[in-house]
């Protein structure tokens, strides 16, 4: 029997992009057991109308919640409709498709229970501004610390989840501001088996970040060294982490 | 304290007291909300009525009740902002809940009424 699939598209005023990102994700699903899902995060233009002209499934907030709301969004779809497996990619065409099934493949051969799409497992010609890069460095170099595990891309959205973890995700304790390298720890302290594939990520042409401005970046560096901090301390307090 | 002082410090703590009962009968505030404001407007009191306790207190720490009052009232208000954050991280999170389920129902309703028009 072949699982039931769902393709999770997290997407915010992505109208020019959303249509580009479905037709490609068509042209990989033909014949197979695939829904697609585009989780409107409350965009302020035609992102979900444009999206409906594709005949995929389309959700919208009411108003704009984050992106990791709009991520939980997907799982919360996917745990009701009884999917088997979730992937989710970025609706801004930055991720190529053509990862999901070996991803997939990865997710049950091995039997892991999240797959991510790396970009920097080999090396690759993604260039990332050099703070953002930093970043990237260090939390990823944290999390396989915590994990002694080596994770290369603790922030990448590119990821595939089997139905195991999507009521552990679903939970409140679900870290849905910026949820990547406290997300990594949590499910490591859970007891699920996460690991890599390396993939080629497109630079973003609209330049568009929902780590954009330096407050931002500053806020999300300080959030995720306290998230970790306090799931760690959770971990040592035996208190439980989720 | 001088009398006119005193009287000022009543007149402000019956004042927040009325207030903020007020509000709870209107049922604009919500009681768990009031409680450390009725608190505060009690310690206010207090604080007048037994005067020299103050000067006592204020003394043993090195400051004078001048700002010792200042500091208990800085930390009321941090005690109370703690509280808002408090429940405002509680209803965050129901708000959150709340979103993703009304978007979900929302997509169930569509999915209804397609296959009941088909």
């Amino acid at each position: 029997m072949k699982e039931k699939v769902l393709i999770s598209i997290p997407a915010y005023n992505e109208e020019l992009n959303i249509g580009s990102t479905i037709k490609k994700l068509k042209s990989f699903s033909h014949g197979k057991n695939w829904d697609i899902l585009v989780v409107d995060d409350g965009s302020k233009d035609q992102t979900s109308i444009e999206a409906r002209k594709y005949g995929v499934i389309v959700v919208r907030h009411p108003f704009n919640m984050g992106y990791g709301v709009a991520i939980q969004t997907g799982y919360k779809y996917a745990l009701e409709n009884g999917y088997d497996i979730l992937a989710q990619i970025d609706a801004d065409g930055q991720h190529d498709p053509k990862y999901i099934e070996e991803m997939i493949k990865d997710l049950k051969e091995k039997r892991l229970d999240v797959v991510i799409g790396s970009r920097f497992r080999k090396n690759t010609d993604y260039h990332a501004p050099l703070a953002r890069r930093i970043g990237m460095i260090v939390f990823s170099f944290i999390v396989s610390l915590v994990t002694r595990r080596k994770v290369t891309d603790s922030t990448s959205g590119y990821q595939v989840i089997s139905r195991r973890v999507l009521s552990f995700l679903c939970s409140d304790s679900f870290p849905c501001d910026y949820p990547d390298a406290d997300l990594l720890i949590m499910l490591h302290f859970a007891g699920f088996k996460v690991d890599e594939i390396p993939m080629k990520m497109y630079e973003n042409k609209t330049g568009k970040s929902m780590h954009g401005s330096l407050i931002k970046n500053f806020y999300y560096v300080a959030k995720m060294t306290l998230s970790i901090f306090t799931i760690v301390l959770r971990r040592i307090t035996s208190l439980p982490s989720f | 304290m001088p009398r006119v002082q005193q009287l000022f410090f009543y007149i402000v703590a019956i004042f927040l007291l009325v207030l903020i009962l007020n509000l709870v009968r209107k049922r604009k505030l919500r009681e768990n909300y009031s409680l450390l404001w009725i608190f505060i407007s009690f310690v206010l009191m207090l604080i007048v009525l037994m005067y020299p306790l103050l000067v006592k207190f204020s003394n043993y720490f090195l400051a004078n009740p001048t700002s010792m009052i200042m500091f208990c009232g800085m930390m009321a208000l941090l005690l109370l902002i703690l509280q808002l954050c408090l429940m405002n991280s509680v209803q965050a999170t129901q708000i959150k809940n709340l979103v993703q389920k009304i978007t979900l129902l929302e997509e169930k309703i569509v999915h209804l009424k397609d296959t009941s028009s088909k």
